[in-house]
């Protein structure tokens, strides 16, 4: 072989794309965009997160293990996506003027607990490891061989970091209460 | 109340209000576009290096009769985009790749500097009688001209071979008459661009119609592949190991080889971290048939799926 550029995918993969990607769209954009979410508490950048994890696991589906790990291959752009809009966010805060916040309405604000206020208010505060780990073993119910895999750490970390966020979050809240 | 029911009541009331509406047409028509652009850039990158071999066919006119006879068994065509061309199957003849006079090519971390009769060819030809079959080739038809491009091999074998899609850009390069060191990168925060690599290249065979060579990587102290040593005999399973610095690094190991599209061997992910920790795993693989493999080694997640690489090459036990 004179040289092993690129080949473009055969057709049978692009179709595979389109048909098990779209019922997994279906099935799971709304638990990713909500996972999005709980870390970037924008909804339009939620949804962008994911709609760019779709594409880019469209155009990477030939390359994919196993497309049955597709779920994690989502959750795993998703949270890259998230960390990377994170960290701009801190270095945009680090260069701008503090803007006065706006606050959530009063029914808002009359519906969401107090607790529950708190204790996103001391999510958001966590390293966004920490974050990562906490909100994908409670909110996705994920094991932590499974969160390893999803962020591509070593099982003993999560546990790591698992444990530190939960002590920071019972920290954080103990002097609220 | 227990700080994780708390926690977990939080998360589902939280995002509860959220909904998703159906974009999947947004999903479609973004990755139509994406392969449109990825078809531009495979075409624009035959166009730059159709130029570059005119050039170069210009400058060598003089020379060519000097050559011998075509040896391509299936004449490659003139595409515009670089497309595989069966040709012959000879055996590896490293030895004939040139390097700098008086000067070792391939400087590694463990001081071991490589000679121009070690280096491994890795990408994207195998030996010497299929570097010499694409310059017929390419003589009489112009076919694949971005051999004779460094940044371009190097950027090929990066996203071509390897499968590193994100490390999209040449950020510095030397090229000499014989040897190139082309560093390959990505778009950082900031827009600043970050290096994820820097290849080692060589022209194979002698004269500037020789195409470049991708033959290893010059590694630093923030992440190298020291095990198995370059140019030793590998069998199934190995242990693939090096040093690394950084923070939650995750590393994944790859073997391939050039008859094969996808590796034939994987393992992943070796946690890392810290200053110059030692990384080490075994990794197996399966369907050998080149008599040299690459290992590559790879760690990211924080920006992109690869932000740093090493690769090295081995050859395999008979």
């Amino acid at each position: 072989m004179i040289a092993a550029v690129p080949v473009p995918r055969v057709s049978t993969d692009e179709l595979a794309a389109d048909v098990e990607l779209r019922d997994l769209y279906r099935s799971e954009r709304r638990s990713l965009v909500r996972l999005a979410w709980l870390l970037v508490h924008d909804q339009g950048v939620a949804e962008e997160l994911v709609q760019d994890a779709f594409v880019k696991a469209h155009l990477a589906w030939g390359r994919l293990d196993d497309p049955d790990k597709a779920l994690a291959y989502l959750r795993s752009v998703v949270l890259n996506g998230a960390r990377s809009r994170l960290r701009h966010l801190r270095v945009v805060e680090r260069t701008t003027v503090p803007q006065p916040a706006c606050g959530e309405s009063a029914e808002t604000a009359a519906l969401a607990g107090e607790q529950r206020r708190q204790m996103l208010a001391a999510l958001a505060a966590l390293p966004i490891r920490q974050k990562e780990c906490v909100v994908l073993r409670y909110y996705c119910d994920l094991s932590q061989a499974e969160i390893a895999a999803t962020l591509k750490i070593s099982v003993g970390s999560v546990k790591t970091h698992v444990h530190r966020g939960l002590a920071a979050l019972s920290a954080l809240l103990e002097p609220q209460r | 109340m227990t700080v994780e029911h708390e926690l977990r009541q939080a998360l589902i009331d939280d995002a509860s209000g959220v909904d998703a509406p159906d974009r999947w047409d947004d999903v479609e028509s973004r990755v139509a576009a994406q392969q449109r652009r990825r078809k531009v850039w495979i075409a624009g990158l035959g166009g730059v290096s159709l130029v570059a071999a005119a050039l170069a066919t210009l400058l060598l006119l003089p020379g060519l009769a000097r050559h011998s006879p075509s040896r391509v068994s299936t004449t490659a065509s003139s595409l515009p985009a670089p497309q595989p061309s069966v040709v012959t199957t000879a055996p590896v003849e490293p030895s004939t790749m040139v390097a700098p006079p008086g000067v070792p090519t391939t400087a590694r971390p463990d001081g071991t500097l490589h000679t121009a009769e070690g280096l491994q060819p890795l990408w994207p030809f195998a030996g010497i009688a299929e570097a010499r079959a694409w310059q017929d080739a390419s003589r009489t038809s112009g076919a694949q001209p971005w051999h004779l491009d460094a940044d371009l091999t190097a950027l090929g074998f990066t996203q071509g071979y390897l499968g590193y899609t994100e490390v999209d850009r040449v950020t510095g390069h030397a090229v000499g008459a014989t040897d190139a060191q082309v560093s390959v990168g990505y778009e950082s925060e900031g827009g600043r661009t970050a290096t994820a690599a820097m290849l080692h290249l060589v022209r194979f065979g002698s004269g500037p119609e020789a195409p470049w060579e991708v033959v290893g990587t010059n590694d630093g102290p923030d992440f190298s592949l020291d095990t198995p040593a370059y140019g030793a005999s590998v069998v199934s399973p190995m242990t693939v190991g090096g040093a690394i610095n950084g923070v939650d690094e995750s590393i994944a190991v790859e073997v391939h080889q050039l008859s094969t599209e996808v590796p034939i061997g994987r393992q992943c992910c070796v946690p890392a971290g810290s200053t110059g920790i030692p990384w080490q795993t075994s990794v197996s693989f399966a369907g050998d048939h080149d008599r040299v493999l690459t290992v590559s080694a790879s760690t990211g997640g924080h920006l992109k799926a690869v932000e740093r690489f090493v690769v090295t090459g081995v050859r395999v036990s008979s």
